[in-house]
């Protein structure tokens, strides 16, 4: 066979009905998410990096992650507890998670081990010294309520902030594929990525688009680690959430994100009274 | 027929007839992954589909296929066009996980069609697209995933042969024999398909009654 006749659809020989067919199946298009799959790549990819899917993967996984700052630290944790919540409910996102850990988490602890510096300690000791180990929940499976205080710059009012914070009760369990709820988890999933690529290189925006999320997704199973990125960005950009952080602690005391909220608000005081001796 | 090898310049030679010829390559700049996924993601996942790979797994190996080409560095323009590079690169997973999973062919989801059918405004078009993709995909399901893949780049996805061969590694003639078999086969299960089907595809109504014409 030296030649290959034309193809069917252009083939006045083949069946109509053949050609039909083809023809509609060439003009079908799939309703794939393109946004939402490129940011899982993106992810992936770059990890908290912020390398983009178009540079050369020259670098390994273990070694894009040496530069030590909020976003890279976060994110190596975020991964880690997405990996937990979803790996609770047997996601279908398993796969995903499964890269994205590979691509940004270390085993090599990637960030200075924090010393045990005063301001640490005075912001340790303002989150978490006086909060009784009782009013703590005791049972992820068990959803508890908590009220959060609105911090700056939230943009709510300070007299009405309080509103009551309630995990939802099928936290950890597995959306079906293909499901509205699957869906709605990987846009979420997708929309953290974009938060957390934003951290490092555009605090503000990754802060803008935090609470937007917030207010599309509400306190949905991502909801903490949306909350921990939006403090993180107000840190990131010069701003002290203190009362946010404070409440967020409060909140979710066992989330794997308090420690890094810590370490940055602590890293903020170190610089406040650098900057004041200095003067 | 015996395979020969074939180089890429021997192919544009056969293959000009009855293909479309690959566009020159007169830039040898690099297509990045970001780049690739927003012209070729919704196609990497039609081609996934159509080789049987299921709804519920597609789009994690839609992002296994970009992993592998960002691992690759990217499309490096060359005999292989971008559609037919991914698509082999899906093959490769697809086959991968076939092994993995014991299975030597699968047959496609035809839910996963009715979502690209949904498209269509009009609902009696929208079941007669319907009804056209389901036909296509049994008798796709008929093929190994080998001729399959051959078959969906050339006949719906409109792949030049020399790039199919160039992505898939393989010489010219295998891809050749593949499209023969594949067509001989996929005709026969269409046509007996169409032989049940209840009224031809160009006609304007279902004969069996459905929800738009029962009772009239």
């Amino acid at each position: 066979m030296s030649k290959i006749p034309p193809r069917l659809l252009d083939d006045p020989n083949a069946p109509a009905g053949l050609r039909l067919d083809l023809e509609r199946a060439r003009g079908a298009v799939d309703n794939y998410d393109v946004t939402a799959g490129l940011a899982l790549l993106q992810a992936s990819v770059s990890g908290s990096t912020g390398l983009d899917v178009d540079g050369p993967p020259s670098l390994s996984p273990a070694d894009r992650l040496g530069t030590p700052n909020i976003a890279a630290t976060a994110s190596s944790t975020l991964v880690k507890s997405l990996l937990v919540k979803l790996g609770i409910g047997g996601s279908a996102l398993g796969g995903v998670a499964l890269a994205v850990a590979t691509a940004t988490y270390s085993p090599v602890p990637n960030t200075p081990t924090p010393s045990p510096s005063r301001p640490k300690r005075v912001v340790e000791e303002i989150y978490l010294g006086p909060a009784p180990s009782t009013d703590r929940p005791t049972s992820s499976s068990t959803p508890p309520s908590v009220t959060l205080k609105a911090g700056t710059p939230t943009g709510h009012q300070p007299g009405d902030t309080a509103h009551q914070v309630t995990l939802p009760a099928n936290r950890g369990a597995r959306p079906k594929p293909g499901t509205s709820e699957d869906v709605k988890l990987r846009a979420e999933v997708a929309n953290l990525a974009q938060i957390k690529a934003l951290l490092r290189s555009d605090p503000n925006e990754a802060y803008r688009r935090a609470e937007q999320a917030h207010s599309r997704f509400g306190r949905s199973l991502l909801y903490p680690e949306r909350e921990a990125l939006a403090i993180l960005a107000l840190i990131a950009s010069g701003q002290a959430p203190q009362t946010r952080a404070r409440a967020f602690i409060r909140a979710y005391p066992d989330s794997p994100l308090k420690a890094r909220i810590v370490n940055a608000l602590a890293q903020q005081l170190d610089q406040a009274n650098d900057d004041k001796e200095k003067q | 027929m015996k395979d020969m090898p074939a180089t890429h310049h021997q192919a544009a030679e056969s293959c000009s007839t009855g293909t479309a010829a690959p566009e020159p390559t007169s830039s040898t700049a690099r297509i990045g992954v970001a780049d690739l996924f927003r012209a070729h993601a919704a196609f990497v996942a039609s081609f996934l589909k159509r080789l049987g790979v299921p709804v519920s797994e597609t789009d994690d190996l839609v992002q296994e296929v970009f992993l592998v080409a960002h691992r690759k560095g990217g499309y490096v323009p060359g005999p292989a066009q971008p559609r037919s590079w991914l698509g082999a690169i899906a093959v490769r997973l697809a086959r991968s996980r076939h092994r993995s999973a014991g299975r030597n062919r699968e047959s496609a989801d035809l839910s996963a069609l009715d979502r690209m059918a949904a498209t269509t405004a009009d609902p009696m078009v929208g079941y007669e697209v319907q009804e056209s993709l389901h036909r296509v995909q049994q008798a796709l399901n008929t093929l190994d995933l080998e001729h399959r893949a051959v078959f969906v780049l050339y006949e719906i996805e409109g792949e030049a042969c020399q790039a199919i061969a160039a992505s898939l590694e393989v010489p010219l003639g295998t891809v050749y024999s593949r499209l023969h078999y594949a067509r001989q086969r996929f005709e026969k299960s269409h046509t007996a398909l169409l032989a049940q089907a209840p009224t031809p595809s160009t006609s304007p109504l279902p004969a069996t009654p459905t929800r738009w014409n029962k009772g009239r």
